[in-house]
């Protein structure tokens, strides 16, 4: 076998498929040092490990993010240009809210927005998933083909959140443009122009949030962001930090909190619906299995987010000299949390790199993370991806790739697992109704 | 009323111990541990406990 230090963990070939990587890197060391005071973490002991202790790993300074500069590797979180900072100055102020804060600011945030996105708050979404993804599915299913990418996985996630959040009709189509060019930047590596379009659509979005979420204190209609204005009334004074000592939030720190949600949920679940797919196409035997049973669904989904984790990486900076996994770690270094490497442990999971429907274990993956910063939204995200799922085959079937599996890419980023295309033939199931009359 | 851990739903997110830490606290090996009953009958802080949980692994049992 390849030894880890022989690949460059930053290479296109590498990140196009980074599982031997990852594999030679958990045999020969967990901990890996991979530049001046930056180390990969990649078992699923240590991640975790990592991932419960805030204070020793901290998320804060938009550490959590990792300045992915290609073949180059990981660059020092830097300060924007100065023409990209003017436009970023247009917008509502940045706040440190729950992705970038820690313990106690962090602890005021999850218990206020928890709520929001709780099991049984986004059940409440349901329907509105299920007229989203039969809208989509409407405007391909004459045709035979799709790229399934570009017209459903990458809608459902944006088109639900849109109507969670209340965006009215006249500025839909904004709202879809803004979103789309705001997450851009996300796509790794991107030219100077791009980012500064992506920095105009995220300003542009966070003054449209703003307005939003001033005109619900002033006119409550429901929904995501009356929600949020709302969280504290909801916390109890007999736990900690009772609504006497969690005042509510302002509107910089929920537009900051939206902001999250879009960017982080949006093109997160579109990264994971068309892994999910993907690995059924290339397991058909599972595939006819979950178009037979959709009551497979969550399992197949959680088993994506395990084997294709659409978050491969996360950051945490180091607050104090440390020792983990045997390796000496200074003060201010930098991890690099390997969710996707953490999730295909042997020691962890049986036969990890098999895509199976039958594990018992499947749901302690890393894909959410773990610990106080477990995705916020991990219940939106696999409510949204079982409708899609479940909407999908009750209307299509015999599901084809239109070219090779194997010519399909991933995007070149270090840091999201993104299918760019997914085109398919397939078949148009009869409508219910057909059916039965095929049927007498 | 005191709240309940269904295990076989557990994922160990720890949300339970980090958001409620009067009632929670965290095993050896990640899984939580139930500290007491609740102290009021707050419907609003069962809500909260309940909808803390992604995994829906809370649960309360009746009244003993």
């Amino acid at each position: 076998m390849t030894s880890a230090q022989d690949y460059n963990p930053f290479s296109k070939e590498t990140i196009e498929c980074p599982y031997d990587f990852y594999a030679a890197m958990r045999n020969e060391s967990p901990v890996m040092q991979v530049a001046d005071g930056v180390f990969f973490v990649s078992s699923y002991d240590l991640i975790r490990q990592v991932l419960v202790d805030t204070k020793r790993f901290s998320s804060s300074n938009g550490a959590a993010f990792l300045n992915f500069q290609g073949e180059q590797g990981l660059a020092p979180p830097t300060m924007p240009p100065p023409d990209i900072a003017n436009i970023l100055a247009q917008g509502p102020r940045p706040r440190n809210t729950l992705l970038t804060a820690d313990p106690p600011e962090h602890t005021r945030y999850r218990s206020l927005v928890n709520r929001s996105l709780s099991p049984r708050r986004v059940a409440k979404l349901e329907p509105a998933a299920i007229r989203v993804a039969d809208a989509l599915i409407d405007t391909f299913i004459d045709r035979g083909e799709v790229d399934l990418v570009e017209e459903f996985t990458q809608m459902v996630p944006l088109t639900v959140v849109a109507i969670a959040l209340g965006v009215p009709e006249d500025q839909l189509e904004n709202y879809k443009r803004w979103s789309m060019d705001a997450v851009k930047v996300l796509a790794g590596t991107v030219s100077h122009e791009e980012r500064i379009e992506s920095a105009q659509a995220s300003v542009d979005l966070s003054n449209f949030l703003a307005q939003q979420v001033e005109q619900a204190r002033k006119n409550p209609q429901g929904g995501l962001v009356e929600d949020l204005i709302n969280a504290h009334m909801l916390l109890d004074e007999d736990v900690d930090g009772g609504q006497d000592s969690y005042r509510g939030l302002d509107t910089d720190e929920i537009v900051s909190v939206l902001n999250q949600l879009l960017i982080a949920g949006q093109e997160t679940v579109n990264y994971l619906l068309s892994s999910t797919l993907l690995l059924l196409l290339q397991n058909p035997e599972h595939l006819a299995r979950v178009e037979k049973d959709h009551g497979l669904i969550p399992a197949v989904l959680e088993e994506a987010l395990r084997l294709e984790s659409p978050i491969q990486s996360i950051g945490r900076f180091v607050l104090e000299d440390l020792e983990l996994g045997g390796i000496a770690i200074p003060k201010g270094a930098r991890l690099v949390i390997l969710y996707g490497c953490g999730n295909r442990d042997e020691n962890r999971f049986e036969d990890a790199a098999t895509f199976s429907l039958n594990r018992t274990d499947a749901r302690n993956h890393v894909g959410f993370g773990a610990g106080p910063h477990y995705c916020v939204g991990a219940n939106l995200a696999r409510m949204e991806s079982r409708i899609a799922l479940e909407r999908l085959f009750a209307r299509i079937t015999n599901l084809q790739p239109t070219g090779e599996l194997q010519q399909l890419s991933h995007q070149y980023n270090f840091i999201f697992r993104a299918l760019n295309a997914l085109p398919l033939r397939f078949d148009k199931k009869p409508a219910p109704d057909e059916e039965q009359e095929a049927a007498l | 009323m005191k709240p309940a851990i269904d295990l076989s739903l557990c994922m160990r997110t720890g949300q339970c111990f980090y958001l409620h830490p009067g009632y929670f606290k965290e095993g050896a090996d990640g899984y939580p541990i139930i500290i007491k009953s609740l102290t009021t009958e707050s419907a609003t802080l069962k809500e909260n406990i309940l909808d803390c949980c992604p995994a829906q692994a809370i649960v309360f049992a009746e009244q003993q």
